[in-house]
C-alpha cells in the first residue's frame, strides 16, 4: 500500500467519522432521567438553637427540642458552638454555618414579654439547604403558657416537615400508682404528653381505673372502684365539675366517650354476664346494645360513630368484633391465635389497637377494621390499653415487668420508634387527649 | 520483494493502527463529547452563597400570622367523694395578638458567604477521556463495547435515560455518581403514613462545574394540597441542593434539564 492509497484511506475515514458526527445524536438538546430509589432513612437533623430572649428563650427551644426528639422522626443536634448566633429573628440565618452541622432544618425563635406582661414568641422554620423559610409564626400568651406555646410551635414544624399533624400541645390522663402489691394506690393524674406539670386529680381514697378523654373536649370520664361497687364519672377538667352517670344493677367499667361527646358507652356486669350499654348523656338514656351470655366489653366508637369495637369470648376466647352503634350487624375481625382485648379506634379511623396476649407474652397491635394487617407492634411480660395520639399515628401503653413494676410508653404506628414516656413514675392505664384548644 | 518495496509499502496492521488513531482524534475533536456550539445557560444562582437580609427576601411559603395560644385554666384537684359542681374560674383570656407582625429589622452583614462545599477544581474532561482510551484495550478484532461491565450498567442502562441516544460508560459513570451523592442525602419520609407511596419529579438543570442553575423544582408536588406530598417535595429538593454542585459530568450536560425521580416506594422498602 502506497502512501497515496493510505491518504486516500485516511481522507475516506475521516469523511466517515465526521458524516457519523454530523447524524449521531448527542446529549445537547437531551433530559436526562434518573431514578433515585434509594435513601438514608433516618431522623431528621434538625438545628433548635436558644431562642433569643434570655433564658425563657432557651426554655422554650429545649421544650421543641425534647417534644422532636421523642418523637424519634428529629435528630436535635448539639449546635452551641455555632457561630451564626441568631440575634434577630428578622434576619435570614447565615446558612453555611447550618449547613456545615449537618442540619437539615433550623428552628430559631424570639421571645419578648411586653410592659403588660404578655409573652410573645416569634419563630422561623428553614430548610438551611434550599434555603427557604417554611414557616414563620408568632404566638402571642400568658407568661405562665410558655411551655403550650413551645407545644404549638412543636406541632407546626413537625406537621411542616412530616406532613403528619402534631400532637405535642396534648395531656395525658392516667393512673398513677404507688405503694406495695398488696397496698397499692391508684390515683387519677393527668400530665402534659411531655411529663410535665403532673397533677392528680383524686386522692387515692379509692381506686381508679380506665380513664378515657372525649375527643372534643377536656372531659374524661373513669371508673371508680370502692367498697361499695363501682360508678363512672365524668369530669370537666376546665370547670373541675365531676358527676355520676347514673346507678346499674351490677359493676360498670370501661366507659368511653362517642366521638361528638354526646354518649358514652360502657360495660355492665352482672351474674357472670358483661354487655355494653350506650347512654345518650343529654337525656341519661341506657340503651343495652349487646344481649350475648358471653362476656362483651371494652367498647370503643369509630371516629363517624357509627361502628363499635369492642372485644368479647363469644367464641370460646377473647377477640375483637365490630358492629353497629345499635348492636346490629355483629362481625368478628380478628382470627389469629391468642386472646385479643381492649381494642380502640383509631381518631383517624384506618386502624384498630389491642392488647394481645400470646405465648405468654403480651403485644401492643393494629389492624385494619376489617381485621386485616395485624401487625405487632410490641412484645413484652406485660403490655396493655393502648390509647391514640390525636394524629392517630402514635400510641401510648403501659408495660408491667415481671416485678410489678408498671411505666408508660409509646410506640409509633409502624412499631421501629418505641421508647418510655417521659413520666418515669409507676403508672398505668394512659388516656390521651385531643389537641388543645 | 525487495528493500523499495520495504520502504513504500505497508502493513496491513500498520495501516489499520494509524486509521484508528486517526479516528480517536476526530472523536476527540467532532465527536459527541463537545458541544459544537457553547452551551447557554442561564444566571447562575449558587446556592451556597447566602445573601442576608430580611427574612422576607424569599418568599415565605407561609407568611408570618399571629396565633394566639389559648391560656389553660389550673385544673383544681377533683373532690374524692362524690363529687360536688365546682364553679369554673374565671377565664383568663390571652391579650389579642398585634395584627401583622412587626416590621422586619434587617441587619444588613455585607461580608459574602463562603461556598458551603469548598469550590473543587474544574475536573480535566478531556485528560480523563484520554487517560481512559489509553487503557482502552488494543485492537483484537473483536467489538469493544463502550458500556462498562458490571452492577452499573444494567442500572445506567434501565434508570438513567437520555433522551437521545445512547448513554457513553463515562456519562453513566458521571450520572451515577451523582445519584449516589443524592442518595446518601435523600431522606424519605418512610415512617409517616402515606410517605412511601409519594414519587416526586425534581428537576433543575446545571452550570459549568455542575452548579445548580436557578431553582430546583418539583412541579406540582411542591404545591400540593397533601402536607405529605408537600415534606417529600421538600425533602427531595433539600437531597439535591446539599448535595451539589455535581462535578465530573461530561459539558455536554451542562445546560440541560435533569430530571430525577424520587421513589420513595422503593428506598423505603431497602431499608
Amino acid at each position: 500500500m502506497n502512501l497515496k492509497s493510505i491518504f486516500a484511506s485516511l481522507a475516506g475515514a475521516a469523511a466517515l467519522a465526521i458524516s457519523f458526527a454530523a447524524f449521531a445524536p448527542t446529549a445537547a438538546h437531551a433530559q436526562i432521567e434518573v431514578d433515585i430509589d434509594k435513601g438514608a432513612v433516618k431522623p431528621l437533623p434538625v438545628a433548635i438553637p436558644a431562642f433569643s430572649g434570655g433564658g425563657r428563650g432557651a426554655e422554650i427551644s429545649q421544650v421543641i427540642s425534647g417534644n422532636l426528639e421523642r418523637s424519634g422522626l428529629f435528630q436535635p443536634l448539639n449546635v452551641a458552638n455555632v457561630a451564626d448566633k441568631l440575634n434577630d429573628v428578622n434576619v435570614q440565618p447565615r446558612f453555611p454555618d447550618w449547613q456545615a452541622t449537618g442540619a437539615q432544618a433550623l428552628i430559631n425563635g424570639q421571645v419578648t414579654v411586653g410592659a403588660d406582661g404578655v409573652l410573645r414568641v416569634d419563630f422561623r422554620l428553614w430548610d438551611t439547604f434550599s434555603q427557604q423559610q417554611l414557616l414563620g409564626l408568632q404566638f402571642t400568651s400568658t407568661a405562665e403558657n410558655w411551655r403550650r406555646v413551645a407545644h404549638k410551635i412543636s406541632d407546626a414544624v413537625y406537621e411542616r416537615l412530616t406532613g403528619e399533624k402534631g400532637y405535642f400541645d396534648t395531656r395525658v390522663v392516667f393512673v398513677a400508682e404507688s405503694g406495695g402489691k398488696l397496698a397499692r394506690v391508684k390515683k387519677l393524674a393527668i400530665m402534659d404528653q411531655d411529663g410535665a406539670n403532673p397533677q392528680y386529680l383524686t386522692d387515692g381514697s379509692y381506686i381508679v381505673m380506665t380513664p378515657r378523654f372525649s375527643s372534643t373536649s377536656q372531659e374524661i370520664t373513669y371508673m371508680a372502684l370502692r367498697p361499695t361497687g363501682s360508678s363512672i364519672y365524668l369530669t370537666n377538667l376546665e370547670t373541675a365539675r365531676t358527676e355520676t352517670i347514673g346507678k346499674f344493677p351490677g359493676m360498670v367499667f370501661a366507659p368511653r366517650f362517642s366521638p361528638d361527646g354526646s354518649k358514652v358507652a360502657f360495660s355492665v356486669e352482672k351474674g357472670g354476664n358483661s354487655d355494653i350499654y350506650v347512654m345518650d348523656l343529654r337525656s341519661r338514656q341506657s340503651t343495652r346494645i349487646t344481649t350475648d351470655p358471653a362476656i362483651d366489653t371494652s367498647p370503643s366508637f369509630s371516629p363517624d360513630g357509627s361502628k363499635i369495637v369492642f372485644n368479647s369470648d363469644r367464641g370460646g376466647q377473647a377477640q375483637i368484633y365490630v358492629m353497629n352503634v345499635d348492636g346490629s350487624g355483629v362481625r368478628r375481625i380478628s382470627y389469629g391465635g391468642g386472646r385479643y382485648t381492649t381494642p380502640v379506634w383509631s381518631p383517624r379511623g384506618d386502624f384498630i389497637a389491642f392488647t394481645k396476649q400470646t405465648g405468654g407474652q403480651f403485644h401492643i397491635g393494629v389492624m385494619k377494621p376489617d381485621g386485616g394487617d395485624e401487625r405487632l407492634l410490641t412484645t413484652s411480660y406485660l403490655d396493655e390499653g393502648p390509647t391514640w395520639a390525636p394524629n392517630g399515628r402514635v400510641l401510648m401503653f403501659s408495660r408491667e415487668s415481671s416485678n410489678g413494676n408498671s411505666r408508660l410508653w409509646s410506640v409509633d404506628i409502624t412499631g421501629r420508634i418505641q421508647r418510655p414516656a417521659a413520666y418515669t413514675g409507676a403508672a398505668s392505664d394512659p388516656a390521651w387527649s385531643p389537641l388543645l384548644d | 520483494m525487495n528493500r523499495r518495496d520495504d520502504k513504500t509499502n505497508f502493513s496491513p496492521a500498520l495501516v489499520g493502527s494509524i486509521g484508528l488513531h486517526v479516528l480517536v482524534v476526530a472523536a476527540i475533536l467532532i465527536g459527541p463529547w463537545k458541544p459544537s456550539k457553547p452551551v447557554i445557560i442561564g444566571e447562575s444562582v449558587p446556592v451556597t452563597i447566602v445573601t442576608e437580609g430580611p427574612t422576607n427576601v424569599r418568599p415565605a411559603i407561609e407568611a408570618a400570622e399571629d396565633q394566639t395560644a389559648q391560656t389553660e385554666e389550673p385544673t383544681p384537684e377533683a373532690d374524692p367523694q362524690p363529687p360536688a359542681p365546682v364553679p369554673a374560674p374565671v377565664p383568663t383570656p390571652a391579650p389579642a395578638p398585634p395584627k401583622t407582625a412587626p416590621a422586619p429589622t434587617p441587619t444588613p452583614k455585607p461580608t459574602p458567604k463562603p461556598p458551603t462545599k469548598p469550590a473543587k477544581p474544574e475536573p480535566d474532561f478531556f485528560a480523563s477521556l484520554e487517560k481512559t482510551l489509553a487503557k482502552t484495550p488494543k485492537a483484537t478484532g473483536k467489538p469493544v463495547a463502550n458500556a462498562p461491565k458490571g452492577p452499573t450498567r444494567p442500572e445506567t442502562a434501565t434508570q438513567a435515560r437520555p433522551g437521545a441516544g445512547a448513554m457513553t460508560g463515562l456519562q453513566a459513570a458521571a450520572i451515577n455518581g451523582m445519584k449516589d451523592e443524592i442518595q446518601r442525602r435523600w431522606n424519605p419520609n418512610c415512617e409517616v403514613e402515606g410517605g412511601a407511596a409519594v414519587q416526586v419529579k425534581v428537576s433543575f438543570k446545571l452550570a459549568t462545574g455542575g452548579r445548580i442553575v436557578g431553582q430546583v423544582t418539583a412541579g406540582e408536588a411542591e404545591r400540593s394540597g397533601d402536607p405529605v406530598v408537600k415534606a417529600a417535595a421538600d425533602r427531595a429538593i433539600r437531597a439535591v441542593y446539599q448535595s451539589a454542585p455535581f462535578e465530573g459530568l461530561p459539558p455536554d450536560y451542562y445546560g440541560q434539564q435533569l430530571n430525577l425521580n424520587f421513589k420513595a416506594r422503593d428506598a423505603c422498602a431497602a431499608r
